[in-house]
């Protein structure tokens, strides 16, 4: 059952290697500022790639309602909150109680760092015997000596929740992990859940930080530090973007990042009712379950989908951001000019770096505030073969769509 | 003559309650300058169950022991379920403890109100009985 069926966005919040706000982001991107450096999270030079996008010098202490729960979070948790705080401000959202009853909240993520650091040390500590086929041992030599509040800091459904209770959310609440097309997963789930009345608002996006040794073993394993990323444009693209997507003198590799890019979404009648400012609307998402290889055919089926549901055949101008690693660059410029007849492309990875679950909706949000169509085409897609795209129109004027009818 | 052996105690005893101190502010967030020796961690510093079990494990890689979960939230009474026994030792523990908010506490002290009796003097007690009191990592 539809009870709402028009959902737009009204409040945006990011925390990125490139600033601790959408506006900082958005500032430093267009003066086409870099986030690569040596990696100071873990020692990262025994890997092909030894660089990484991280965000430096940030404090989260001043979003958390309850400070003392930054000890059970992890860094995406951190930026999970700060995003998410900054996205309801920017909604001037103040609900009742039982507004709260209402707002719900899903994150997209990946695995988390598991505090490299602190099980290292506990390994090495153990005696260095190996406990592959002694659990008991395990448990009494290793486990002891890391603090009980190490599972809590590291489940992967730790991000959505302390977003729930830093920020009073008591709806439905859930985590998605389909791999890197996880944040743009969870926009689409929002949708979701508001036209179905589940919840009447939901706190979406994704977070991630992929800066750890796991991490790093993982991407080298698959050969993603030998590909270089092309942070080109794509053809024909207008000099509009160009001077947003990194130009041709800016490193091209793959390159892991972290951050969180939480979106406030809403049905339109209800943002009418508080008057609340619209920035875009949610048209049409679409995902794709993983396959063994992700396909540029599968990924195009996903797209079409959502233009069809999004009504956008007529060919009018479309934004495609986010990323569709690791495919060739002249795959994806061709999927890209399949989609339609005018397509501009947004890939900020030359910029910010792979932000994992998280990239997709940074892209998206510089998009709409940035880029010159208004039909943007926002795509997740992990290494593993998941994608999700969400199709979304902006609304230039930032007007509620009731000041105008 | 000045007795060296007791103020060498005294500055002993002094670190470990600086040290203890330090653990707890940190594990409940709190500025330092708010953590007294005769702070109820529940009331005075918002501390909750998980809160506990995080210091517990603070002590135990600090000082190098394992610390039962039942000594520490017995705290300074000890591990009794005997009211008269309670009873006794929360009368010696009002003498050693006068700075105390003894006011917040029910007339009759029972062993579910024992968590909210744990200071940091409870848990500098706990590890001087324990032979924390000298050497170690502090």
């Amino acid at each position: 059952m539809i009870v709402d069926a028009d959902i737009v966005i009204t409040g945006a919040g990011a925390v990125t290697p490139l600033g601790h706000t959408l506006a900082a982001t958005r500032a430093a991107i267009c003066r086409r500022e870099v986030a690569f450096a040596p990696a100071t999270l873990f020692d990262a030079s025994g890997f092909r790639e030894s660089r990484a996008a991280e965000v430096r010098g940030f404090d989260a202490r001043e979003h958390f309602r309850f400070p003392k729960a930054i000890k059970l979070t992890d860094r995406r948790t951190r930026f999970a909150v700060a995003a998410a705080a900054m996205a309801l401000t920017d909604a001037r959202w103040s609900g009742s109680s039982a507004d709260h009853e209402q707002l719900a909240v899903v994150v997209g993520t990946s695995a988390s760092d598991m505090q490299a650091g602190d099980l290292a040390r506990a390994l090495v500590s153990s005696g260095g015997e190996n406990f592959v086929a002694d659990t008991r041992a395990f448990a009494g030599r290793v486990l002891d000596r890391l603090n009980p509040l190490w599972l809590l800091v590291n489940l992967p459904n730790m991000a959505s929740a302390h977003v729930a209770i830093q920020l009073e959310a008591r709806g439905p609440n859930s985590t998605i992990m389909s791999d890197w097309a996880a944040g743009v997963q969870s926009i689409g789930e929002a949708a979701d859940w508001i036209r179905a009345g589940e919840c009447s608002a939901v706190i979406a996006g994704g977070a991630d930080s992929g800066i750890h040794p796991f991490a790093y073993g993982g991407y080298e394993q698959a050969g993603l530090f030998d590909r270089a990323h092309d942070g080109e444009p794509a053809l024909g693209a207008p000099p509009s973007i160009r001077t947003l997507v990194a130009p041709a003198s800016l490193p091209a590799a793959f390159v892991p990042g972290e951050g969180a890019a939480m979106l406030f979404m809403e049905s339109a009648s209800r943002a009418r009712q508080r008057g609340a400012t619209v920035i875009a609307r949610v048209v049409g998402s679409a995902t794709r379950a993983g396959a063994p290889e992700p396909t540029m055919a599968a990924a195009e089926r996903v797209i079409e989908d959502v233009i069809v549901e999004a009504g956008w055949g007529d060919g009018r101008p479309i934004t495609l951001a986010g990323s569709l690693l690791p495919a060739p660059a002249q795959e994806r410029d061709g999927l890209a000019l399949r989609c339609g007849a005018d397509v501009r492309r947004l890939d900020l990875r030359c910029q910010l770096g792979h932000s994992m679950a998280c990239s997709g909706v940074i892209d998206l949000l510089v998009a709409i505030a940035s880029a010159d169509t208004e039909r943007l085409l926002c795509v997740g897609a992990g290494h593993s073969g998941h994608v999700a795209v969400v199709a979304v129109e902006r609304c230039p004027t930032h007007a509620a769509r009731g000041a105008a009818s | 003559m000045p007795d060296t052996r007791c103020e060498r105690r005294g500055l002993v005893s002094g670190l470990l309650v600086a040290r203890v101190a330090a653990i707890v502010a940190d594990a409940l967030d709190q500025p330092p300058e708010r953590v007294h020796l005769h702070s109820s961690l529940i009331d005075d510093l918002g501390a909750e169950s998980i809160d506990f079990l995080d210091i517990v494990f603070r002590l135990e890689s600090t000082f190098g022991i394992k610390i039962p979960e039942e000594d520490l939230w017995s705290g300074s009474v000890g591990a009794t379920a005997d009211p008269a026994i309670i009873a006794e030792r929360i009368v010696e523990l009002r003498q050693r403890m006068p700075a105390f908010a003894w006011d917040r506490m029910p007339a009759a002290i029972g062993r579910e109100h024992l968590p909210r009796l744990i200071t940091v003097q409870t848990i500098v007690d706990y590890l001087e009985r324990r032979g924390i009191d000298q050497g170690g990592e502090f």
